[in-house]
């Protein structure tokens, strides 16, 4: 079982990710801000993040620049709205990038994958240096 | 002659009257400097008071030709053919009297001349007439000359201005061509416009003007010469008639071009010698080697001028001129207008292009800063509708879940579902819509690329005082990318590499082939990174500057890695860094 945080704007996506996770058999801690969540990254120590894009106040790839930086070891999954080829270059510090859906399975199994190990996200790929390295 | 297709007709006249007595005074103030240094005297004759001859002087035998045997007592006024003198002036009651005539001479020459006559004496007191001829032959041609030069400097004022005055290229370049060939202004019977087309590496025909043969050239220049059009008229509105009349020579003008790279040939050598160069029969005048039948052939003339067309800075293109209906042999003087108005068509057609380019690029930037705008807001929609739309459809999912197999509300939630994974699709393409396209990979000259790169960061680089250089093998292969955007990511790099050298330095962009790669590597003498920084070049948000956002170079590696390319960065503190970007090669 692993604690996940999920940092998200609106109520009632927090409600419905911090249900579904939960089925699979995760804590779930949620943050309504960028800058709740920075808090409670370091209050909670949570094992995996789940991070919206797009939120009022700092956003979302800002707060994953300050995560990885203190926490570079915490998997970063960036949920967003946005599937525009801009984020997909952005989101590239992030482990995995999901498009919000109203089928959570995809976030899901990112979520279990993540946490299982089988998949390292390009910000920690072996021998990524300094081909790649960015 | 006139060439525009002009007043030809109407000059012909002209051209009989105004010339045919100007060779003659031509011929005779050769023969008057020639014989004025041999102390010759000066014309003077005495009358009696009716006007008999009494005394002929040496100079007077030399002026008209006649000896004293042949005059002393002839009529003056038979003599000289001098019109009876109007009465006050014959009746001696003005004691001097001088005016400017024509005389004859023994050989039929009209000779222009300056009368000075003074009365001896009182009418009947026997006295007669003192008169001194003065030759004005030499002033006369002089004269003609300044009138000329003032005429012609008229014309060309006129042309300077009417080019002035046009925005678009192509008005520009029909108002050279009228000019070059109207009746009015230079009188060449065709002349022919190339420029350099940077883009196709080509000088290339654009626009001409002039009759196809002379039948054309007869109906459209006695046209003219019914209507008469000003010079002005003419380079404002000549349009129509050039273009339904031009018809053959602008046929000719498209099929002349030549590869910039051809310093051979005779139209891009001539472009580039910044000289005007006259042909005649064939052969280039001072250069005895034959010009190109090829090009003698396609222009149908065998004798012309080309005149390069130039600003102070670069080649902007050719203008020819001949005169091939009339045959008239082209003067030096024609030359020489010719060469004054190309200066002027040289700058008004780069002004008119440089305007044109100006426009185009607003427009670009206009239709792209709309589309942005566009795609924008479509994406903001899109992506405030798509968050409730999660909620709607995650918690119907999240009902069905829980609702046994066989219940009612099954199917309602299901339906719910449904219609929300539809609006989600319907939003995703909408927010794709609105992404850049995929990368379109052709093969990309990179060694072009570089510079194009280097003239684009001119400025930044320059203020940096940074020394910049592409050193590349001239068999690069091509590399397969698309270029548009391994620009943008080249742009990012060089930026960073000139930030990195803030007390100036050397850049160099250095191109290396490899077996299935090519190599773009970026080299700054700048102050480098200790390994703990390099290790995170390129991480988003991750920057050592004060100014800027840190995803330069993950931008730059996003690009790179989308086109299957890697990217990898070397650096010592205080020696500079290289960042080598390679990209596949394209297919040979």
């Amino acid at each position: 079982m692993s604690k996940i945080l999920v940092i998200e704007d609106e109520k009632n996506l927090r409600q419905l990710y911090k249900q579904d996770l939960e089925l699979d058999g995760h804590t779930v801690v949620t943050a309504k801000s960028a800058e709740e969540g920075l808090r409670k990254v370091e209050t909670e120590a949570p094992d995996l993040v789940v991070l919206d894009i797009r939120m009022p106040g700092m956003d979302g790839l800002e707060a994953m620049g300050r995560i990885l930086d203190q926490h570079p070891s915490v998997p970063v999954l960036l949920n967003t709205a946005y599937s525009s080829y801009q984020d997909s270059f952005l989101s590239w510090g992030a482990d995995a990038y999901v498009i919000k859906s109203s089928d959570t399975g995809q976030l899901r199994r990112e979520v279990e994958e993540l946490l299982s190990g089988k998949r390292v996200g390009a910000r920690r790929r072996p021998g990524g240096q300094p081909q790649a390295q960015s | 002659m006139a060439e525009l297709p002009g007043a030809a007709a109407a000059d012909a006249g002209r051209e009989e009257r105004v010339q045919a007595p100007r060779t003659r005074f031509r011929r005779r103030a050769d023969r008057f400097f020639l014989t004025e240094q041999a102390g010759r005297t000066i014309p003077l004759v005495l009358t009696d008071q009716d006007g008999t001859i009494r005394s002929w002087s040496r100079g007077a035998a030399d002026l008209y030709g006649l000896s004293e045997a042949e005059t002393i007592g002839a009529r003056w006024a038979a003599v000289t053919g001098e019109d009876a003198l109007p009465e006050e002036l014959s009746s001696g009651e003005v004691p001097i009297q001088r005016y400017e005539t024509v005389h004859r001479t023994k050989e039929g020459e009209l000779v222009p001349v300056m009368v000075t006559r003074t009365e001896l004496g009182a009418p009947g007191e026997g006295g007669g007439s003192m008169i001194m001829v003065v030759d004005l032959t030499a002033s006369k041609v002089l004269e003609g000359r300044l009138r000329r030069r003032y005429a012609q400097q008229t014309v060309l004022r006129e042309i300077g201005e009417a080019l002035q005055s046009a925005v678009e290229v192509d008005e520009t370049l029909r108002r050279v061509l009228v000019g070059a060939t109207a009746g009015q202004g230079l009188r060449f019977n065709r002349a022919f416009l190339l420029l350099v087309d940077e883009r196709a590496g080509e000088l290339r025909g654009r626009l001409a003007i002039g009759p196809a043969d002379p039948e054309e050239a007869n109906r459209i220049w006695s046209a003219l010469a019914r209507t008469n059009p000003s010079l002005k008229n003419l380079l404002h509105r000549y349009q129509p008639v050039v273009e339904a009349d031009s018809a053959r020579v602008n046929e000719i003008v498209h099929r002349l071009a030549a590869p910039l790279t051809d310093p051979d040939g005779f139209l891009v050598r001539c472009m580039r010698g910044r000289r005007t160069v006259q042909v005649a029969d064939g052969i280039e005048a001072g250069a005895e080697t034959p010009v190109e039948q090829s090009l003698l052939d396609l222009l149908e003339v065998r004798s012309f001028v080309a005149v390069p067309l130039r600003t102070e800075m670069n080649p902007v293109g050719l203008l020819l001129a001949d005169n091939a209906i009339t045959n008239r042999a082209i003067e030096e003087e024609d030359v020489e207008d010719l060469e004054l108005l190309a200066i002027q068509a040289g700058l008004a057609i780069e002004r008119a292009r440089l305007i044109d380019e100006l426009k185009h690029n607003q427009e670009k930037m206009l239709h792209s800063e709309r589309l942005t705008v566009i795609g924008q807001m479509a994406a903001r929609v899109a992506h405030e509708i798509r968050n409730p739309l999660v909620a709607i459809g995650g918690f119907a999912r999240s009902l069905l879940r829980d609702t046994p197999t066989g219940d009612a509300q099954r199917e309602a939630l299901e339906i719910i579902a449904g219609e929300v994974r539809r609006l989600e699709t319907i939003v995703r393409e909408v927010l794709d819509f609105t992404k850049p396209s995929p990368p379109e990979l052709r093969p990309l000259d990179l060694r072009r690329l570089a510079a194009e790169l280097l003239d684009l960061m001119r400025m930044e680089i320059d203020e940096a005082e940074v020394e910049a250089s592409v050193e590349a093998p001239h068999d690069l292969p091509p590399a397969l990318a698309d270029r548009d955007r391994i620009f943008q990511a080249l742009v990012n790099v060089v930026r960073n590499a000139v930030h990195a050298m803030p007390g100036g330095g050397r850049l160099t962009l250095r191109l290396i082939p490899g077996d299935d790669r090519v190599e773009f590597a970026v080299e700054d003498t700048g102050v480098g990174m200790p390994p703990e920084v390099v290790a995170r070049v390129g991480e988003p948000f991750f920057t050592t500057k004060s100014a800027g956002s840190g995803l330069g170079l993950t931008i730059a590696a996003q690009i790179v890695r989308d086109h299957g390319g890697e990217i990898a960065v070397e650096s010592a503190v205080g020696r500079g860094t290289t960042l080598r970007i390679r990209l596949p090669r394209a297919p040979s």
